[in-house]
């Protein structure tokens, strides 16, 4: 194992989110006690549905991402396992609902992780495994599940786009709404949730322009400081603090960049990370990145939350909510995901791409070798498809990686050289 | 080990032909279309509406495997990826489908969804088309007006591909070709039942592969030859170890697996896989418009799918209830290695099968090789267990 020879810059505007993450599970797990209903979430979009109405919600990825980085697996695939699954399957299914059944079958987990069970489970899944979770859930925990299709697959023209949106926001009034009234017991609040979306839009619009700030060089931050400040479009949606953390996230930004820090000293590669972010991974490639001076500027899974800010009307929840959702995950798809990689490496000035792959996870990983060797055509920048794991360790080799890496940052320098002639 | 009935040579031939043609699809598909002149397209097996196609006179194939070593699609997509899909692109990437006219695909899986990506931008091949088959059925009244927009969207494809109008009644007419199969289909299955040593599991998994590869008239005239003959046979007793089989729900299943099964002294009575019974379990209903029809079978939901998702299936009680109306005495899950739609619902049907004391065994395979030596132990295993009554 190297040791880290180079120190990142932190940034002091981000402590302020491990501490609303840790008062908010807090709140979760108290929720019995206060009569209050928990619902778990599965997918990216829609937690806004139950979070703006009081419905104590927590997040599949978020989840497993918090307990992947605490290194907290251990015992939730134990049950897992107990309970017949297979090792590649999965290994958000294997978090959430091992959690799950731990709660059922008494199994004691660490505190930070044990969780209520739920009273409601809610997934508008871009996967299909999403929506096998939902149904797993909903049957071994006894709690009735919402799951709808927000799918983007299919759309060509605009036409495809329209329908699909018809279809979502009918979904929404049609299957989510009244089993969130069944269970919460009143009628869906429609002001809170236009509420939260005018709070999320606020967000979403600063995010933005922390995002924008990555063109500069050295770039201000990390894709994954972006993946830790992604709470409020998650289960922080439209909670107190959280447009002020934006803006002092922002701020901090700013004047890095005024005063030309990076988030890497001396940053000498820029890169693009595809996939989810593998918290279980992030020692090891961080530790590796540092240590070459290399940054990941910019990835497809952090810009999937609420990109088109123009989408977002609080003036009309619903349709906009399908509106959004159907938009932002068009970037799941191979041939949409292309373009955009194609624009990120202009855009944002990248010498190549990181392609993680994972065996339990289908979602980013279709087209990889194709958008990498778009990519090699258009731009020649080069990319490095490995495998790994969100958070099953098992499916990472980090000496391969080291070689591979060091081989692949060859690869950008001897390319530069080139490009300079 | 072979089948304990004497066979007419009619029966022998027609086998030889189905397992002639699902060895070499390939060569089977380029002369029938030089044959006939008329255009072929391949979907993903399991949910797409074959009858619209068929409609248009052109010829739908489900996809399926090669008997090959996959090479060089594994420099497009993950080694990690189900035997079916790799092959799918493998087989394209080599020009091994040069002969198609279109590919469609639909959301049957994870897998499934990047494909079409993958093969339009590494091949010839033209019209491949992605179309929206909704993976959640479990609210039918909201998911069905949305499922006939996107059928009536495939009308439009196949208009364009075909370059002729295709009307209702063309539709309605494929759909009695079609429900003609699978009552065929399900009479082979009765005969088979009553006399499960007449034909292999393996037979009768090729004859269903055939009709996914044939044209619906050809395979109707091929099991109107087949049946009366089988049916004539005599009943002969059959002591072997009876076996359900499930699983493989849209990969075609290994046949030389299932020729082991056998050899080690099981015989197959009954089966839930997509090459086998599930492929002709639903009919359309003719009585209704034919957009309407194939909207109701697909949003049927009397058979359980999991690349379709109703949160009210219970794949345990579901399998287990087919294991005992089938008078079996073990089950063989057949998972095709890296389909997670199964191997998710496994969890379900192996613990339902354990709290119920029924023998299970299950077979991850893969498109490469299988270690069948280790197979043949677990096999037989699985057949002492059953036969000493060891639960
Ligand atoms: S397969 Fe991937 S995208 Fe789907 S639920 Fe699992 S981790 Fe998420
Ligand atoms: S075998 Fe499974 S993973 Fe492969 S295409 Fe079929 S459903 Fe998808």
């Amino acid at each position: 194992m190297s040791d880290v020879k180079v120190k990142r810059n932190e940034l002091e505007s981000l402590k302020w989110m491990g501490k609303a993450i840790d008062e908010y599970f807090a709140e979760v797990r108290r929720a019995p006690e206060e009569g209050k209903k928990v619902c778990w979430h599965i997918a990216v979009p829609g937690t806004l549905m139950t979070t703006s109405q009081g419905i104590l919600t927590i997040m599949h990825a978020h989840v497993a991402a918090y307990i992947g980085a605490r290194h907290l697996m251990k015992e939730v695939f134990e049950v897992s396992e107990d309970e017949g699954f297979l090792s590649n399957t999965c290994c958000y299914m294997r978090t959430f609902v091992g959690l799950a059944m731990a709660k059922v079958n008494g199994v004691k987990l660490p505190p930070q992780i044990d969780f209520p069970l739920p009273d409601l489970i809610n997934c508008m899944g871009e996967c299909q495994e999403q929506f096998t979770m939902a149904e797993l859930l909903s049957h071994k925990t006894g709690a009735p599940a919402i799951i709808i299709d927000p799918n983007p697959s299919g759309c060509v023209t605009k036409e495809d786009f329209d329908e699909r949106v018809k279809y979502l926001e009918k979904q929404l009034k049609e299957v989510a709404i009244p089993m969130i009234e069944k269970v919460s017991g009143h009628r869906y609040d429609y002001a809170a949730l236009s509420e939260a979306m005018a709070v999320m839009k606020k967000c979403a619009i600063l995010r933005n322009k922390c995002v924008a700030l990555q063109a500069h060089r050295p770039a201000p931050m990390t894709l994954f400081d972006l993946g830790v400040g992604l709470a409020p479009f998650i289960v922080l949606q439209g909670k107190p603090g959280t447009v002020e953390f934006y803006e002092r996230f922002l701020a901090e930004l700013e004047d890095r960049v005024a005063k030309g820090i990076g988030a890497v000293p001396d940053e000498k590669y820029r890169l693009y990370w595809d996939n989810y972010t593998m918290w279980r991974l992030l020692g090891v490639v961080g530790r590796e990145l540092i240590n070459h001076h290399a940054n990941i500027v910019i990835g497809r899974y952090p810009l999937a939350f609420y990109p088109d800010v123009e989408l977002i009307d609080p003036e009309n929840p619903l349709h906009s909510l399908a509106e959004c959702n159907v938009s932002m995950l068009k970037t799941l798809y191979p041939h949409w995901a292309s373009e955009m990689v194609n624009d990120y490496v202009e855009k944002f000035d990248l010498d190549g791409l990181l392609m993680p792959a994972s065996p339990t996870c289908r979602m980013f990983d279709i087209g990889q070798h194709d958008i990498v060797d778009a990519c090699e055509r258009k731009h020649g920048v080069p990319g490095l498809i490995f495998e790994g794991d969100m958070v099953d360790i098992a499916f990472f080799n980090e000496a391969q990686f080291k070689t591979r890496f060091e081989a692949f940052l060859e690869t950008i320098d001897a390319r530069k050289k080139w490009r300079r002639g | 080990m072979p089948v304990a009935v004497k066979r007419p040579k009619i029966v022998q031939d027609i086998l030889g032909r189905v397992e002639a043609l699902g060895d070499d699809p390939y060569q089977f598909l380029r002369d029938w279309k030089a044959r006939n002149d008329r255009k072929i397209i391949a979907c993903l097996p399991m949910h797409f509406p074959l009858e619209m196609i068929h409609a248009t006179g052109m010829l739908p194939v489900e996809m399926w495997p090669s008997n090959e070593r996959i090479t060089i699609a594994h420099s497009y997509v993950h080694v990690f990826y189900c035997g079916l899909s790799r092959s799918i692109v493998d087989d394209a990437l080599q020009g091994k489908l040069e002969f198609l006219d279109g590919m469609y695909f639909y959301d049957q899986c994870m897998q499934a969804r990047g494909l079409p990506f993958v093969i339009e931008r590494n091949t010839p091949i033209p019209n491949i088309e992605f179309h929206h088959l909704p993976p959640i059925i479990s609210n039918p009244d909201v998911v069905k007006p949305h499922l006939k927009w996107n059928l009536e969207k495939i009308r439009k494809s196949l208009e364009r591909i075909s370059g002729k109008a295709l009307s209702d009644d063309a539709i309605s007419q494929s759909i009695k070709i079609y429900n003609k199969n699978r009552k065929l289909l399900q009479r082979l299955y009765r005969t088979r039942k009553k006399n499960p040593g007449l034909l292999r599991a393996r037979e009768i998994a090729r004859i269903v592969q055939a009709s996914a590869l044939m044209l619906k008239e050809e395979h109707n005239e091929l099991l109107e030859q087949l049946l009366p003959e089988l049916e004539k046979l005599p009943v002969v007793p059959d002591n072997r170890v009876k076996i359900f089989i499930v699983g493989h729900f849209c990969h075609p299943p290994r046949f030389d697996v299932m020729d082991m099964i056998e050899d080690e002294g099981m015989v197959v009575v009954d089966d839930d896989i997509y090459n086998g019974a599930r492929y002709f379990a639903l009919s359309v209903n003719e009585d209704v418009n034919p957009i309407d029809g194939l909207a109701d079978k697909f949003l049927d939901r009397s058979l359980p799918c999991p690349t379709r998702i109703d949160n009210e299936v219970n794949w345990g009680q579901y399998v287990k209830d087919k294991f005992h109306a089938c008078g079996a005495q073990g089950v063989i899950n057949l998972l095709a290695k890296y389909c997670p739609p199964h191997q998710e619902r496994y969890v379900d049907i192996k613990r339902e099968l354990a709290r119920n004391n029924i023998p299970e065994l299950l077979i991850e395979l893969e498109h490469e090789a299988v270690s069948l030596e280790g197979l043949k132990t677990r096999l037989q295993a699985l057949r002492e267990q059953i036969e000493m009554g060891v639960k």
